[in-house]
C-alpha cells in the first residue's frame, strides 16, 4: 500500500518521465554516432547550402553535407564532453566536500578555494585552464570540469556536517556502532542521491560550455563534429540567408542540455526526504 | 552506579553548570527540572558521554563511561524526528545497535506493520515509541529522558509513560526524567531535584 502510493507520488512519476527522456535521448544520439561513420557526412558538390527538405531535414552546408547528421555526431560529442567533464567535476565536489566536513582546517581550505572559484567570472576561468591545458578535447574537459565543483562541494560539506552532528549519528554511536558503520549507514544514504543529482546538473553546464569553448576556438579541434564548430562556421552561412545551418544545431543542443537539466531538478527533489526518499 | 562529582560546563564564556553532582542507584527514577536554559539537556548530554564536560567527571560503577562500544547510559532527545535517521524504516531504526530487543519492541506497542514506513509516515507518538525501543536494550541500565513527551499531545504522552514505566521497573532500569513539568515529574520521579543557578536541588 505504502510502496504503491510512493510510486505513484508526483515525484516519482516526474523522475521517471524526465528521466527516460533524458536518458533516451541521451542513448539515441551516443548510438547514432557509433552508426556513423566517424569522419562525418560525406561532402558532396550536387548538394550545396539545400534548404531543409524531406531528403536533408535539417538542410546542407556550404560542402554540401547533411546538417541532421553533422548535428547528431556533434551532439554525441558534447556529451561526451560533458560525461567525462561532469564525473570529474563531481569527484572534485566529493573529495572536498568530505574534506570539508571532516576537518576544520580543511574546511577553511575548501572554504577559500569555493570562494575563490565562485567569485571569478566563470568562462574567463574556463578559457584560462583549457588555454593552459593546451586546449582541444583534454583541455575543454579539465576546463569545464574543474569549474563546476563549487556549488555540489557547498552541498555536500553541509549535508555531511548536518548527518554529522545529528542526534540519530550520537545514538548510533551511543549504541556501539563505530565511524565506518555510522559513514556506510547515515552517511552514504543521505550523500549518494544528492551526488547522482549534482552530476547529472553539472551535465548540461558541460555540455553548453564545451559549445562556447568550440565557438571561439579554444575547444574541440575544426575538423571533429562539434556544435561550437558548426555555430563558429554558420556565421557566414547565415549573412547568405542559410539559416537552418545554425538553427537545427543550436536548438538540438538546447534540447539536450534542457531535458538533462529537467531530468536533474526532478533527481534533486526526490532526493530530498521531505518530497520523498529517491 | 551512576555518578556526576563537581560538574561544570558553559557556554561561550558563561557557565551554565557550576558543579553539579549527583547519584543514581539502580532502578531510581529521578526527576529533573529546571527553568528554560538552566543547563537540563546539557546536564542530560554529558552524564550520557555525549558532550565532555569542563570540569568534573562521570563515572559509571566507579570507572569512566566505557569509550566504545553500547554506552550502559542512553540519552533520548526530545525530539523523535531528529533522533531517527528520515531516510531509515522502521525495522532498520529497531536494529540500530543490533538484533531489536522483542521484550521492549513489544512492551511499548510497536506494531509489525510499521516496520516498512519511514519516521515521516508514522505519528509523534509512534515515533517516540520506535526511537525509545532501540534504546532499551539488556545492556541499558539507564535510560535519560529529555523532555520526550513535550512534543506529544497528552493521551499519547500517557500511554508512552505508561509503557516505559513497568518495562524499566521489570528490568530494574534507571530513568533519569528531565521535564519542565513539575506534575509529571512528581507523577513519575520517586526523587524530584530541579537546577537552578547551575546547581542541582532538591525540589
Amino acid at each position: 500500500m505504502i510502496a504503491a502510493l510512493t510510486l505513484a507520488s508526483p515525484v516519482r512519476r516526474d523522475l521517471l518521465i524526465r528521466g527516460g527522456l533524458a536518458l533516451g535521448l541521451v542513448a539515441v544520439l551516443l548510438l547514432a554516432a557509433l552508426a556513423l561513420p566517424p569522419e562525418g557526412p560525406p561532402v558532396s558538390a550536387l548538394a550545396r547550402n539545400l534548404a531543409p527538405s524531406l531528403a536533408h531535414p535539417f538542410g546542407t552546408d556550404s560542402l554540401g553535407r547533411d546538417m541532421a547528421l553533422r548535428t547528431a555526431l556533434a551532439l554525441a560529442t558534447s556529451i561526451k564532453v560533458g560525461l567525462f567533464a561532469a564525473v570529474l567535476s563531481t569527484a572534485v565536489a566529493v573529495v572536498f566536500g568530505l574534506a570539508a566536513a571532516s576537518h576544520r582546517l580543511a574546511d577553511r581550505l575548501v572554504g577559500v578555494a569555493t570562494e575563490l572559484a565562485l567569485g571569478l567570472p566563470h568562462f574567463v576561468l574556463i578559457l584560462l585552464i583549457s588555454y593552459a591545458a593546451g586546449g582541444g578535447m583534454a583541455g575543454v574537459i579539465l576546463g569545464v570540469g574543474l569549474t563546476h565543483w563549487p556549488r555540489l562541494t557547498r552541498v555536500l560539506r553541509l549535508e555531511a556536517q548536518t548527518v554529522a552532528a545529528s542526534d540519530y549519528v550520537a545514538i548510533s554511536r551511543g549504541l556501539g556502532r563505530g565511524p565506518v558503520w555510522i559513514a556506510r549507514h547515515h552517511l552514504a544514504p543521505h550523500l549518494i542521491p544528492q551526488i547522482v543529482a549534482g552530476f547529472v546538473l553539472i551535465f548540461p553546464h558541460a555540455v553548453l560550455h564545451e559549445a562556447g569553448l568550440s565557438f571561439v576556438g579554444l575547444g574541440i579541434p575544426p575538423h571533429l563534429p562539434s556544435i561550437g564548430v558548426i555555430l563558429a562556421d554558420s556565421l557566414r552561412a547565415l549573412m547568405a540567408g542559410h539559416w537552418w545551418v545554425a538553427v537545427f544545431p543550436g536548438a538540438g543542443l538546447m534540447l539536450v542540455a534542457l531535458t538533462v537539466e529537467r531530468f536533474g531538478e526532478a533527481l534533486r527533489r526526490a532526493a530530498d526526504p521531505s518530497e520523498g526518499v529517491a | 552506579m551512576l555518578s556526576a562529582e563537581d560538574i561544570r560546563h558553559g557556554f561561550g564564556g558563561r557557565d551554565v553548570l557550576r558543579g553539579v553532582s549527583l547519584r543514581l542507584a539502580p532502578g531510581e527514577v529521578l526527576g529533573i527540572g529546571g527553568a528554560s536554559g538552566a543547563g537540563k539537556s546539557t546536564l542530560g548530554r554529558i552524564l550520557a558521554g555525549r558532550t565532555r564536560p569542563e570540569g568534573g567527571r562521570v563515572r559509571w560503577q566507579g570507572a569512566g563511561l566505557p569509550g566504545r562500544g553500547p554506552c550502559p547510559v542512553q540519552h533520548a532527545p526530545q525530539s523523535p524526528d531528529a533522533a531517527t535517521d528520515p531516510r531509515w524504516p522502521v525495522a532498520k531504526i529497531l536494529k540500530n545497535g543490533g538484533p531489536p530487543d522483542a521484550g521492549a519492541v513489544a512492551a511499548l506497542g510497536i506494531r509489525a506493520d510499521w516496520s516498512r514506513r519511514l519516521p515521516g509516515e508514522l505519528s509523534g507518538g509512534e515515533l517516540a515509541r520506535v526511537s525509545l525501543a532501540r534504546m532499551i536494550r539488556p545492556e541499558t541500565r539507564v535510560l535519560i529522558c529529555d523532555e520526550i513527551t513535550a512534543q506529544l499531545d497528552a493521551l499519547a504522552a500517557r500511554d508512552l509513560w505508561q509503557a516505559l514505566l513497568p518495562l524499566a521497573r521489570a528490568r530494574g532500569m534507571a530513568l533519569i526524567v528531565i521535564s519542565h513539568d513539575a506534575g509529571l515529574r512528581r507523577a513519575l520521579a520517586a526523587r524530584d531535584t530541579v537546577l537552578t543557578d547551575g546547581r542541582l536541588c532538591q525540589a
